[in-house]
This record gives structure tokens, sequence and C-alpha cells, in this order.
């Protein structure tokens, strides 16, 4: 018996090589298969890549290789080369009859099982690992993994179509946060604002600001951020009130009134300065004040009053205030000029209250014009580049338009003009003119401006936008849908064109004076290149018309418009 | 096994020296020959088909002459009754008076030759393969042992089927090996004409006499066999029964697949082989080259088969095609 433990013991010494050899074999054979799968899949990953875009592509790819080799690693220590195993390889390999892995499985122990293992073993000191395992056995796969390789790695050098695709997402998605955080800006604002001075307008206008805000974040594609955020703007100019500018204006002309008198000169010089709060507590001081005056000085104020409230034509709530004071004043009835001095300087108060709102309102439309700018802006570029893949489609390019925008605000004070169309800008105190959009725009103006805000005043503020005759290719070549259809409206970036040109306004600085053009000076030129623009654009139909007739009716109202 | 126990270079010696004095009579059927030393070496009984004229009755007469051993012969007959082939008992008239004395009938014998099996009575038949399972006889109340080693090689006829009694499948299972005897090809069959119109051939030497023979079994059956190959074995066998079958023609033709008895003759039959081709162990070649003579006629068709002119053969052809001798090593 111990005969045939040393023999199948030289036995398994002798077949030792062959088991070594087995192992690298099937290390070899296992890493070459999965770097052959983990290719393939790499590189079916790549190919749907550049059929739909797929984000995550490159990390699934960076994490193929890792993915395989652990693959491999599992599949060698799952099944490990064993010394039988490898005998039996070498018996169908080399035709040994199963002598190799009988002798193992069997042992000596007596005359035929010695001779036997007597057998295997002379058999095995002779024999070649490299005969059983030869390394070409795996130039297949190799092939194979080559093969896959190479076409992975042109897949992967290749321009992929769908990194635009990709990038334009992320670029919506930053579009549509950056216009969300606008617009929580405004809330912020207005619900600061409503800190300090509560009322249901303001309440009111945080709703609508919420509101907004909630569908932006909801919004799927800029375009859908810019018609919520455009809803918002619709909504924040029809809660503008101009009634306060004009009081404002009325205040500072009593104001100038009541200056050269004593006991009124810091409630003018409040009232000069706009600030409605404290020129309501001056006057409810002179209210009080009153039963002290000399008659003398009731006659003076009596008649500073008179003036004063002949200036407030804007204010009638101060105006009516002021007269009736000054007519009770001159009749000597001083407590019935305090109940009216009372009554203006409630009406103070409320314009005080007006004050707040206009600045928290106007604050808002700021918010929701950038939201809508950021936008507009990424929802041109997502529009220009599914037309560029639209024409593409046709295989001949039609050009990309170029534009430009203008916009013009009068105004004192500060001016900043945002033209969209044409419509009528307003500058305020707050500093900000917006153009109020009639018709169909077919550019954007935008006019831009900073000011202090210190003057008052009144303007009209006229925006064009016009898009100019541009000359443009795009490649030609196979496309898959997805380009603009005909029927979208597709926003341009503007861009200095053959039409009209003009160069940005410069800011303005306080008391600037506004440029200012002659209506009837670039009428004939803008509708000239506005209809030419039309006639070569794809602009539906129903939206040329529309621009025709407003053209027209402009031409009907004459030179006397400016 | 003891020192003095059988070589085995004296097997191989032994059986290449009966095989030599077979073929100075018998022309050709090398694979018959082979397969009949193979099933005698393996202590089996031998079915041997072929249509009249082809040598059976030689061969088998033969190797009762090449091995030093009693040999019988029983011509089966529609009226032959079992105590004709395994006697009977008598009345002898001794000085002691009458008695019943057993007279031994030809089973008696080392190698028996069961010449047309077919044509004996179910009963005879069934006498005769009960001997060859349980190799001994009882008549009467008395049991007794037949002779070691003990062959039976019968032969039929496949055609002249009327009036014959066709084995059942549980009989057909007793033998090892069913052989298929072929027409000699042209040139076999002039050596045949030279050999049997000339001088009369020399009687046969005996090779083996009983104690070789069941020292030759005994040494056959010490032959290792690896796990993986009597896996094989068994996976090639289990591939004839058509419910477990991958093969289609498997499971539309075949009636019932091979027993477990199929497996131990092709396990047997493989070790000789190993040890007449000089090894010490049993290979997968061993299993194919044994696979038709020890499993076709423990595999049944059915009348599809039959219609369709598919043979047992046709179909362990296919098995042996199909069945991977070791999947590890693949």
């Amino acid at each position: 018996m111990d005969a045939a433990v040393a023999g199948q013991a030289a036995l398994r010494r002798a077949l030792r090589p062959l088991t070594r050899r087995a192992a690298a074999d099937r290390a070899l054979g296992v890493g070459l298969a999965a770097l052959a799968i983990a290719a393939g899949l790499a590189l079916a990953i790549a190919g749907a890549a550049r059929v739909r875009p797929l984000e995550a592509a490159g990390v699934a790819l960076v994490a193929l290789l890792p993915l395989g080799l652990a693959g491999a690693a599992a599949a060698m220590l799952w099944r490990r080369p064993t010394q039988a195993g490898a005998a039996r390889v070498a018996d169908a390999r080399l035709g040994l009859r199963e002598r190799l892995a009988s002798a193992l499985s069997v042992g000596g122990g007596d005359v035929l099982r010695d001779r036997l293992m007597a057998d295997a073993e002379a058999r095995a000191q002779g024999l070649r690992p490299a005969e059983v395992y030869p390394w070409r056995r795996h130039l297949r796969v190799a092939g194979l993994a080559a093969a896959l390789l190479a076409a992975l790695a042109v897949a992967l050098l290749v321009p992929n179509p769908m990194d635009g695709v990709i990038a334009q997402r992320h670029a919506d998605a930053r579009a549509l946060a950056q216009a969300a955080a606008r617009l929580r800006q405004a809330q912020a604002a207005v619900l600061q604002a409503e800190k300090q001075a509560p009322s249901p307008e303001l309440k009111a206008l945080e709703k609508q600001i919420q509101d907004a805000l909630a569908e932006v974040q909801k919004a799927q594609t800029p375009r859908a951020a810019l018609e919520a955020a455009s809803a918002l703007s619709d909504q924040l100019r029809q809660l503008h009130d101009p009634s306060t500018l004009a009081k404002l204006q009325a205040d500072s002309a009593a104001a100038a009134a009541l200056a050269a008198t004593p006991g009124t000169a810091a409630l003018a010089a409040d009232l000069s300065a706009g600030n409605s709060s404290a020129a309501s507590s001056d006057l409810g001081r002179l209210a009080q004040s009153l039963a002290a005056l000399t008659p003398d000085q009731r006659r003076q104020l009596a008649a500073a009053l008179a003036q004063a409230a002949q200036a407030a034509q804007g204010d009638s709530s101060l105006k009516s205030s002021l007269s009736q004071a000054a007519t009770s004043l001159a009749a000597g009835d001083t407590a019935g000029a305090q109940s009216a001095l009372a009554s203006g300087s409630q009406g103070l108060t409320a314009l005080n209250a007006q004050q707040a709102f206009e600045a928290a309102l106007a604050q808002a439309q700021q918010a929701a014009a950038g939201a809508q700018d950021t936008a507009a802006r990424q929802a041109d570029r997502d529009e220009t580049a599914s037309a560029a893949a639209g024409q593409q489609g046709q295989g001949q390019g039609q050009g990309q338009g170029q534009g430009q925008g203008q916009g013009q605000g009068q105004g004192q004070g500060q001016g900043q003009g945002q033209g969209q169309g044409q419509g009528q800008g307003q500058g305020q105190g707050q500093g900000q003119g917006q153009g109020q959009g009639q018709g169909q725009g077919q550019g954007q103006g935008q006019g831009q401006g900073q000011g202090q805000g210190q003057g008052q005043g009144q303007g009209q503020g006229q925006g064009q936008g016009q898009g100019g005759n541009g000359q443009g290719s795009a490649v030609g070549g196979a496309g898959g849908a997805g380009g603009a259809a005909p029927t979208d409206q597709v926003y341009i970036a503007g861009q200095p064109g053959a039409g009209i040109t003009a160069p940005d306004p410069a800011p303005l600085g306080p008391g600037d004076p506004v440029p200012q053009l002659p209506y009837t000076s670039v009428l004939q030129a803008y509708q000239s290149t506005e209809l030419d623009f039309l006639d070569r654009s794809g602009v539906a139909l129903g939206d040329r018309e529309l621009v025709r007739l407003y053209f027209s009716s402009l031409s009907d109202q004459g030179p006397g418009l400016k | 096994m003891t020192d003095d126990a059988l070589a085995p270079e004296e097997f191989a010696a032994t059986a290449a020296a009966l095989e030599a004095e077979l073929r100075r009579v018998m022309v050709g059927q090398a694979d018959l020959l082979g397969d009949v030393i193979v099933a005698l070496l393996a202590g089996g009984h031998v079915l041997l088909e072929g249509v009249p004229g082809l040598g059976k009755t030689v061969l088998v007469r033969c190797i009762g002459e090449a091995l030093d051993l009693r040999f019988s012969r029983v011509q089966f007959t529609p009226d032959l009754m079992p105590a004709d082939i395994v006697g009977t008992n008598i009345i002898q008239d001794t000085e002691a008076g009458r008695r019943l004395a057993y007279q031994p009938g030809p089973l008696f014998a080392n190698v028996v030759l069961a010449d047309e099996i077919n044509r004996a009575t179910p009963k005879t038949q069934s006498a005769l393969l009960e001997a060859m399972q349980e190799r001994r006889v009882t008549v009467g109340t008395e049991t007794r042992a037949l002779p070691e080693p003990f062959f039976v090689l019968a032969t039929q006829n496949p055609i002249e089927l009327e009036g014959t009694y066709p084995l059942p499948e549980a009989q057909l299972d007793r033998f090892l090996f069913k052989l298929l005897v072929p027409f000699p090809g042209a040139a076999d069959l002039a050596e045949i004409v030279r050999r049997t119109t000339g001088e009369a051939v020399p009687p046969l030497r005996p090779v083996a006499d009983a104690r070789r023979m069941l020292d030759m079994a005994a040494l056959a059956r010490r032959v290792p066999i690896a796990d993986h190959v009597v896996d094989f074995a068994v996976r090639l066998v289990t591939a004839t029964h058509p419910d477990r079958s991958r093969s289609a023609r498997v499971g539309r033709y075949v009636r019932y697949g091979a027993s477990p008895r199929g497996v131990q003759a092709l396990v047997l039959g493989a070790k000789v082989r190993a040890l007449l081709d000089g090894r010490f162990n049993v290979a997968f070649d061993d299993l194919r080259a044994t696979a038709r003579p020890a499993l076709r006629h423990r595999v049944f068709l059915n009348f599809e088969a039959d219609a369709a002119g598919v043979t047992t053969d046709d179909l362990i052809a296919e098995i042996l095609d199909s069945v991977v001798a070791d999947p590890a090593a693949a």
C-alpha cells in the first residue's frame, strides 16, 4: 500500500506542471473571454449611445473594464482547474486513453492498478504541457476581442451626434434652474416687503410668483419655462398702477409750493423726495400745530396750502385735503383744517403702501423678465439646433436669420428699455422700463440702462424688433426627424444683419438725455425690411398677415405719431 | 490478486493464440471473432445471428476445439423438450435393485452450441436461459451446478421465421453480446472456397483450459475503471431510453431502452478490450467498441422503426456520436 501511495504521489508530482499550465490557460481563456464580452457590451452601449442620448453611457463604459476583470477573477476562483481535470484534458488531447485520469482516480493497490500507475507516471514524465494547452487555442477569442476593441475605439473616436443632445439637455436644466432661481429671488423680495408692510396686494403678488415658480420647476423644456415666465410677466404688468407715479409727481409739485413756508419745509422736503411715509407724519404734525399758530401764520399757511393744492393736480386725494385745509384755515376753522390735514395724512400713508407695492412689483417684474430672458435664450438655442437637424434631414440649408432688436425708452430718471415687438415703455424711479408688445414680434430688442432713480417723469418707449435678412448655409445630409415643425415659432438670437442695424444703446446715467429718433424716419425702412424677411422666412401665414396689418395701422396714424 | 495470478501479458497472449487458432478455420469475420473472444473472456454468453451458411456453427465448433473444454451441441427443434437439454432421471437396474439415476443433458459442458435457438418452444428456451443465468439446473428435487466455465453460444436465423419462437426480451437480456454474422466479402469468399474444397484443415490445437479461462475472466474483472469512464457508460445506456435521451430519433423509435445488464455487459466487455489492448484501465474507446454487441439486443424498437427501416445499430451509432465522453475535457 505504501508503494501505491508513493506511486500516486509521484504521478501527482509529474502532473504539477500540467496543472500549472491548465491554470494559466484558464486564466488566459477567461480573461480573453471577459475582455471580449466587456468589449462587446461596450460596443453595444457605444452604438446605442449614438442612436439615443444615454447620459450614463460614459460611466457604463468606464465601469465595464473593472467589472469584466472582477468577473474573470470570480470565474477563476469559482472553477479552478484541478489536477484530475488537467489529467482528463491531457488524456483527451494526447490520446492517452484515459490513462492519467484513471490512475489518479483509482490509485494503486494491486498488480493491475500498480501497472496502471507506473504506465501513467511514465507518460506524465514525458508529457509536454504546451501540447495539452497550446496558446493558439485562444487565437479565435483573442481575435474576436481585438476586433471588438478596434470597433469600440472607432466608435469612441468618431464624434457622437448625441453628445450635442446631452449637452443641450444639461443646458436646458441649467437654464431652468437659473430661471427658477430668479423667480425665487423675486419671491424673497416680495416676502421681505410684505414683512415690512403687510398688504393683501403683496400677498397676492407672492402667490402669483409662487405659482409661476412651481410651473417653471415643473417645466421640462425651456419653452415651457418661457411660457410660465411670460405669463407671470403679463400678470405683473397688469398689476402695475400708473397713478402712483402721477401722484408722486403731483406731490413733488405740491412740495415746491410748500417749501417757502417755514412750518411746512420738512413736509415739502419729504414730499419732494417721494418719502410719503415721512410726509404723512409731517402732515399730521402740521395739523396738531395749527392751534398754536398766530393768525398771520395761519394766513400764510392757508395761502401755501392753496398753492400746493393747485399744484397737486395728479393726486386728487392730497389736492382735496390741502384745498379743504386751506379753505378752513382761511375761514378760521382750525378744527376743520386739522380734519382735512389728517385726511391728507391718511392719503399719503396709502400712497406709501402703494409705493412699496410698486417697488416690490418692479423687482418681481425684473426677476420675471430675467427668467424669461434666460429661458428664451435657451429655447432659441434648442430650436436653432433642432432646425439645423431638420435641415440636415432635408439635405439643404435654409440659412440662419439675422436680426436685431432695438429698444428705446423715453422718460426721466433711468431708462431701462426693453422692447419686444413694439410697445410702450415707462421709466420710473425704480428704474425699469419695459416694452409691452402688441402683435407678433419677430425680433427681440433690448435696451439697458442704469440709474439711481432720482428723477421722475413719464415717458414713452418704443421698441421694435427687426429680423434682418440673413444669409447662411447648412450642411445637407442624412438626418433624422426632430427639426422644428413649420408652424413652430423659432426664436433666433439677435445678430447684426443686413437689415436695420443700430448699435446697442449705451447705458444711460441720471439726467442723461435719452436718444430719440423720429418715428417716420425709421418706419419705412423697418416695414420694408420686416416684410421682406417675412416673405423669406417660414413664419406662419396668419402671423405674416398680422404684421402687415400692424405696419398698415402705423402708417395710417400719420406723422403725428412719434 | 495473488502473486501467482495470471499476468496481463499472458491474458493477451492467450487471447491472441485463441484468435490465431480460430483463424486457421475461419476466414475473415475479424470483428466477429474479436467480439466472440471478448465475450468468452468476460464469461458471457453470445447470441449469433445470421443467415444460414455463414459459419456460425463452424465458429462455435472451432471454439470448442481451440479450448480444452467440454463441448456439446444441441440442435433446437420444436419438439425439443427441457429434459432433452438439462438431463433427466432414468431407472437403472443395479445390484441393489432398481433406482432412479440422473442422466446429465448436453448443458453439462463448458461450451454449449445452441443451434437455431429460436426453433425450440418457449418452454425449452426458458430451461436453457435459466441455466445460462443461474449456471445450474434443477431436475426433480435436485439442483445441480453446471461446470465452469459455462458458455452458451446460441445461433438464430433472421429469416425463415415461420414456425419459430422469437426469444422474449427478458431472455435476450441474458446474453452478454448479440453478434451479427455478416456475409463475407468476395476475397473472403474465395478463400473460404479454397480452404473448404482442398485438403482438410488439421485439427485445432487447444490453447487454454478451463482453469486458464476462469483466471482470464477473473483478471478481466479486476481491470480498474475510473468514475468518469463509468459515468460515460451510464450515460450511453441512459441515452437508449426514449424518456431520457436527447435524441429525437430515440424518442421516436425506441420502445424500451437497455436494462442495467446492458451497462454491466458494456463495462465487462470494455475491460477485456483494455487488457487485449495492453492497457490496465478502461478507456472511452473500449466502451464505444463494445456498445453495439452489448446493447443491440437490449434496445427494443417500436413498429414505426420497423416500418422506417431503422435498426438498433443505427440508433446506437447516433447515441455514440451525440453523447460526449468527457464533458470536462471537451
